[in-house]
């Protein structure tokens, strides 16, 4: 019954191939001639594909549950000793279950797309139902053909080989299905692009109808590498978030695009400017998801042979990409002569030339991450030689652009459209600035010495003293119109205004994870001591003693922990237990850090080697401000609903101009 | 405008005493294994820096370091030694000579352009838009409903 079961799962999910293809043949159909019965049905078979992906997943995740393990992808990713919340997550813990993953959210986020565009764009639609019935059949076949999570065999294993370990913490049950929900975000966005190229109607119209769906998918993707950063941090042990590993820069290379879309965007929606850039950042950004999934998922990271390991695989996703790239970048090529505008940048001084001058930095920044992503890898396949591309290479080239990047985070919201006086956008950035000499001045007086920890600081000074400078002016503009209190000004501005001002808090969130990534990436403290109990370590002013090292078993692996008492001024403060785990059945060991977190900084601890003598090696960081990574995270956080739940400026405008018609009598128009 | 310079200097602040600490707490020595260390792969893992990585091979790459740092040789001597025994992929930062200098051309010439590309854009355009005169309309007061248009 159960084997029947994920047969079953198999065949939904070809089916929805089939399906997908039907979508793309219909929707092109309707396209060529009119023909409403036939889009009906192309929006139907995308629908059905919702409900047979749904019903492959559901299969899998049953697998795992009951433990099927006559399931060869359940057989290498569970254990009967694996507690049940991991052995459903388990399903996203390997190649064909993420890629399972990402289908889903595929077919989930395009009915929902078509679902509520249906009305609004009725003859885009097609088009949208093409592309995305297309992406859809790129996936649909390659999970059916070449990355087939349903395999069984025959005699099935009496138990599983276990999840890896690391993978075995709630980080997983998070972090990956948030960043893939923002990876296919931009699938939406790069319909409507492809649609709007293919009518070559490149007005604002396809730009207003996925702002939503951009900026959904961009704090998605945020999101997502931010838990990524935290899992690491909790998981891993090495003291940090960020190690500019390629897994990591793989989901770099769309943020930084899909950032540098979601403004240029709103120059295209506000002044009709940026038309064919914007184009080419969609399908670039949309470029990049893929290849970021493909990246970390082909294994071809970790060395080019991986992909030699399973040919099929690596060559098709090397071919899909190509195809993908070659028609987006061609309709485009194909479309430039129709995608000129007659807007202008009028001015240096004005919102648009700030949005340029940012994307050109993230465009930059993005191209540099790819290359020393993905040059390693061009070097070893062409000559054989290994190169490393790493932190240091990183830090020194992407971090300046990245306080650029800051700094103009700073002045862009302040600066009016089309054009502003010199003189007046001097007079504007006088207050951000008194803020960033403050904190300039508070460096050197701490002994900074280094050009870039202080230019670092002022950036995020600027940036951070700018957002809250534009918000106050806000409400204070509001209230010296209507009179209301400040508290019901500050609260009408935030209602009102959710667009602008939801931007101003994202922005206030990424000056706070700014700030907390240079004290913690730039003022860490690390030691490293080898105790025996009753011994003790000074760190941050807090003087750590070993206790003793205890057994710390569990059901599925042998543990050892460090009990560490923390005081200050001879005062107890708390304990800390580094924990060292192997689990038997991988085979592998893990550590589980010790982490108190306090507003000014981290007290990190991890227990390496034990020695005969009843000694034990402990590693000590202190991390000043990580808290306010996670802080910032959720500071942005809120500023994205805040902007996502808001009204469109178009139809606010609309409803403002009935608003006068009825009143006046005069007609809107 | 006092108030924000206030906050932002009281922020700073409270960042202060933990932002000072490093500089007391490790020996001369140590801050430049770190230093070092940083700038090292360790040869087996994925990634990751000799001093992160829990890999004994790293770990008897730290020694090597701390022994060669209390010889008295200095940091360019140690990476060159760690350089010839293990070869360029032990460097972090890749060499800028050899298939590691495009790395570090590539990025500033894509700024340059880019750049060029920004000032080339603005400029000419902003030179179009000179020429199209321009009907100034006089501000009227502000309402309600010109504030929801600004978005207040």
């Amino acid at each position: 019954m159960v084997e029947s079961l994920i047969k079953l799962g198999q065949l939904a999910t070809s089916l929805a191939l089939v399906l997908s293809l039907c979508a793309i043949a219909a929707a092109v159909l309707v396209a060529a001639r009119s023909a409403p019965a036939w889009l009906r049905a192309a929006r139907n078979a995308l629908f059905a594909n919702l409900a047979l992906v749904a019903f492959g997943c559901a299969t899998l995740i049953w697998s795992f549950a009951t433990l099927d393990f006559s399931v060869a992808y359940v057989a290498q990713n569970s254990n009967s000793q694996l507690p049940m919340i991991y052995r459903m997550t388990a399903m996203w813990g390997a190649h064909e279950g993420s890629l399972m993953l990402w289908l889903f959210y595929l077919v989930l986020l395009s009915a929902i797309a078509v679902k509520v565009h249906w009305k609004d764009h009725p003859l885009s639609m097609p088009w949208i139902i093409a592309t995305l019935g297309a992406v859809q059949f790129g996936f649909l076949a390659f999970i059916v053909f070449l990355s087939n999570p349903f395999l069984t065999i025959s005699p099935a294993l009496p138990d599983g080989q276990d999840l890896n370990p690391l993978l075995q913490d709630p980080g997983l049950v998070f972090h990956p299905p948030v960043l893939y929900l923002g990876y296919v975000g931009f699938a939406i966005p790069f319909a409507f692009a492809v649609a709007s190229l293919v009518r070559t109607h490149s007005g604002a119209e396809w730009v207003r109808a996925v702002r939503r769906w951009t900026l959904f998918a961009w704090t998605m993707l945020t999101s997502g590498i931010l838990m990524g950063g935290f899992w690491a941090y909790y998981e891993l042990g090495w003291g940090g978030y960020w190690a500019w590993d390629p897994v990591e820069n793989a989901s770099l290379m769309p943020w930084l695009t899909g950032t540098a879309l979601l403004h240029s965007m709103m120059a295209q929606d506000k002044r009709g400017l940026f038309r064919t850039w914007n184009v080419f950042l969609v399908v670039t950004t949309f470029l990049l998801t893929l290849i970021g999934t493909f990246l970390v998922r082909s294994g071809v990271l970790t060395s080019v042979h991986a992909f030699a390991v399973d040919p099929g695989r690596g060559a098709y996703m090397l071919g899909f990409l190509t195809v993908t790239m070659v028609f987006g970048y061609g309709l485009i090529l194909f479309r430039s002569d129709r995608l000129l505008g007659d807007a202008l940048v009028e001015s240096p001084y004005s919102r648009e030339s700030a949005i340029l001058a940012n994307n050109v930095l993230l465009l930059v920044a993005a191209a540099t991450v790819f290359l020393g992503t993905l040059y390693p890898l061009f070097v070893e396949a062409v000559s054989g030689e290994r190169l490393s591309v790493g932190a240091p290479y990183f830090n020194k080239v992407v971090v300046p652009l990245m306080l650029a990047v800051v700094f103009l985070l700073g002045i862009g919201p302040s600066v009016p459209w089309r054009k502003v006086d010199a003189r007046r956008l001097a007079a504007m950035l006088r207050k951000p600035s008194v803020g960033a000499v403050l904190a300039l001045g508070v460096a050197l007086v701490a002994g900074v010495r280094d050009l870039l920890t202080l230019s670092a600081i002022a950036a995020v000074a600027f940036a951070f003293s700018a957002t809250l400078t534009d918000i106050a002016t806000g409400i204070y503009a509001r209230r010296r119109v209507t009179g209301e209190s400040w508290l019901r000004a500050a609260r009408n501005v935030l209602s009102f205004g959710r667009q602008r001002f939801g931007g101003l808090v994202v922005h206030l969130g990424i000056a706070l994870i700014g700030a907390g990534m240079i004290a913690s990436g730039l003022f860490q403290t690390a030691v490293t001591v080898s105790m025996k109990p009753g011994d003790s370590f000074e760190l941050a002013g807090r003087v750590i003693t070993l206790r003793e090292v205890a057994d710390a078993s569990s059901s599925n692996y042998q543990g050892r922990a460090a009990i560490l008492s923390v005081s200050q001024d001879g005062r107890p403060l708390y304990e800390m237990q580094p924990e060292k785990r192997f689990y038997a059945v991988r085979s592998m060991a893990t550590t589980e850090i010790a982490i108190r977190s306090s507003f000014s900084g981290d007290l990190y601890m991890i227990i390496g080697e034990e020695t005969q003598q009843g000694g034990v090696t402990i590693r000590g960081y202190w991390n000043p401000l990580v808290s306010w990574i996670w802080a910032g995270w959720l500071v942005v956080a809120c500023g994205s609903l805040l902007s996502l739940s808001g009204t469109s400026r178009r139809k606010v405008g609309r409803k403002a101009a009935s608003a006068v018609a009825t009143a006046t009598g005069v007609p809107a128009e | 405008m006092r108030r924000i310079a206030a906050a932002a200097f009281i922020v700073l602040a409270m960042a202060w005493p933990s932002a000072a600490a490093p500089f007391q707490t490790e020996q001369p020595q140590e801050t430049l294994v770190r230093e070092i260390g940083a700038r090292l792969r360790c040869p087996v893992c994925q990634s990751e820096n000799i001093l992160d990585s829990q890999s004994g091979t790293a770990r008897e790459m730290i020694v090597m370091l701390r022994e060669q740092l209390a010889q008295g040789r200095t940091e360019a001597e140690i990476v060159e030694y760690f350089r010839s025994r293990y070869g360029d992929y032990v460097l972090l930062s890749p060499p800028v000579s050899g298939f590691g200098g495009i790395i570090w051309i590539v990025p500033p010439i894509l700024l340059v352009m880019a750049g060029a590309a920004y000032l080339l854009l603005v400029r000419r355009s902003a030179d179009k838009a000179g020429r199209v005169a321009h009907d100034a309309q006089p501000h009227e007061p502000l309402n309600e409903q010109s504030l929801r248009r600004l978005e207040l």
